[in-house]
């Protein structure tokens, strides 16, 4: 049983043609797992190198009997591999973490939408169908941008993926450094939105960002993107 | 413990292909088999889909990954998900498959075949009975294809046999792997049959394969050739009435397409009275 199992995952030569074809088949399902989970990721590197990427992948251990979990494994086994490929396209960790992010957002398990109005004064997280996302290279356009331009490309982009709860489809809205900055120190740092709401930026007039806000994260909360966390009591009613 | 309550007639595998076609269409088979690794856990378009279906059809599972045969423990914990997947939709039949796919604990994803020996009796046996204790419904388990032989002692329909009997199992019969085993190592598939343990069989599964070089592949990618057709009237005329499920995994046609062939299955299921 080892000896077949280890043909299979490609560590051993197939003494037969039978363990040969297990082995091909145990390849074409985990490449087949990765090209479906990660298409832009894998039509950018090309089919020789995601072969050359899934054969190390598959010799690796995977604890979970759920297949779609291959996701997982494969991103973090490429965030530790030094492949040269990882060199000669940068951007490809971020775009892999991207398309990863959208897998998890449309297959997240639905969570009860909170029903309070937005406050200033609570804590809110992110549901599990919602991220937030920062990335270095426009990874969310890598599809229509070619790679050589992607490549010039390097900055800060900043956006939130969430699931619309209608037709459970992935939605993504591009923010502002400011905006990230401010739903970062809300949903991951734990503050509330109070204590985050701070202006620097001599441009922006705080009457007039307060509301836009106080909208934004409104329609997150109604569509279960966010919701209060559990550091939170019951909502608050001051604002800043 | 009692007999699984699967649905009469004819079942069709549910894919994510064609799952929302199964919400919008009137006409549909009489239940649907799903693989709940494919399900559980997951909100969104997966349980919405899911409830919907359910609402109109009977639901079976039929898993992947107990991986009964292999020498590690039972996952528990996997078990207690499938458990309480099976509680949220109310579904009364799980199966998995004479088979392992984990070793040391890591998980390859595939059906590999088991050694036909006493000693893998009274293993899966075992397991089969931890499962059967935590879920507290019968567990069916499936024969499968196997392209190479681990050494051992027994036929398979001999250890199939042994473990029904020891396990208190049911059996999920696929008659496709038997056809595809019995050209691939040289058996008569009717004989196969006729000495397995018919009275065991919860319910049949079908399915389509192909040729490659000189060996056949149980790939789910085409239509169900017509000789394992004719092993499954002969299956059906001995064992009698008992349902039956049309897989489809590879080369999915459209939704009416299959519709058509499990209207073909259930032709030959009231042909031979079953």
């Amino acid at each position: 049983m080892e000896t077949l199992f280890r043909t299979a995952r490609g560590e051993v030569e197939p003494a037969d043609r039978g363990s040969a074809l297990y082995r091909d088949l145990v390849f074409n399902r985990f490449y087949d797992t990765v090209k479906t989970s990660f298409p832009v990721f894998s039509k950018i590197v090309g089919r020789k190198v995601l072969r050359d990427l899934v054969s190390d992948f598959l010799k690796e251990d995977h604890r979970s009997p759920i297949l779609a979990d291959l996701s997982y494994d494969f991103a973090e086994f490429f965030r530790r591999t030094d492949h040269p490929v990882k060199e000669r396209l940068p951007f490809l960790e971020d775009l892999l973490e991207f398309e990863l992010a959208e897998l998890e957002v449309f297959t997240a398990p639905d969570s009860p939408v909170d029903k309070e109005p937005f406050d200033w004064n609570s804590n809110f997280e992110t549901s599990p169908s919602c991220k937030l996302k920062e990335f270095s290279y426009p990874v969310h356009r890598a599809e229509e941008i070619e790679p050589k331009d992607l490549l010039k490309m390097r900055g800060s982009y900043y956006m939130i993926l969430y699931r619309d709860p209608e037709d459970h489809g992935v939605k993504r809205l591009d923010l502002t450094e400011f905006v990230y900055n401010f739903l970062r120190s809300v949903l991951i740092e734990g503050k509330t939105p109070a204590e985050s709401f701070r202006i620097e930026d001599p441009d922006l007039e705080p009457e007039e960002v307060k509301p836009y806000l106080e909208r934004f994260l409104g329609d997150l909360l109604r569509m279960g993107a966010i919701r209060r966390s559990k550091l939170s009591g019951s909502p608050g009613r001051s604002s800043p | 413990m009692d007999t699984p309550k699967v649905p009469p007639g004819v079942g069709l595998g549910l894919r994510y292909a064609f799952a929302e076609e199964v919400i919008e269409r009137e006409e549909g088979p009489q239940w649907f088999e799903i693989a709940p690794e494919n399900w559980m856990g997951r909100g969104g378009f997966f349980r919405a889909t899911l409830d919907k279906i359910r609402e109109r059809f009977p639901l079976v599972c039929h898993g992947l990954s107990l991986s009964l045969g292999s020498p590690d423990p039972l996952n528990v914990q996997f078990l207690k998900e499938i458990k309480t997947f099976l509680r949220d939709f109310e579904i009364e039949v799980y199966s998995d498959h004479l088979s392992f796919s984990s070793l040391g604990g890591s998980y390859l994803h595939d059906l590999f075949p088991l050694p036909f020996t006493e000693d893998m009796v009274r293993h899966v046996s075992s397991k089969i009975m931890e499962v059967q204790d935590i879920l507290g419904i019968p567990l069916l388990v499936e024969n499968i294809t196997y392209y190479s032989r681990l050494p051992g002692d027994m036929e398979e329909w001999e250890f199939i046999n042994a473990v029904l009997s020891e396990s208190g199992a049911y059996l999920l019969l696929d008659v496709n792997n038997v056809y595809v085993n019995s050209v691939n190592h040289g058996y008569d598939p009717y004989e196969f049959v006729d000495r397995l343990d018919l009275s065991r069989v919860a319910y049949i599964h079908i399915a389509g394969h192909e040729r490659s070089e000189r060996i056949l592949i149980d790939t789910h990618g085409s239509q169900v050739a017509r000789e394992v057709y004719r092993l499954l009237e002969h299956t059906l005329e001995r064992k009698g009435s008992v349902p039956v499920l049309l897989e489809r995994d590879n080369n999915i046609p459209e939704y009416p397409v299959l519709l058509k062939e499990v209207e073909s299955v259930r032709r030959v299921c009231e042909r031979v009275g079953a």
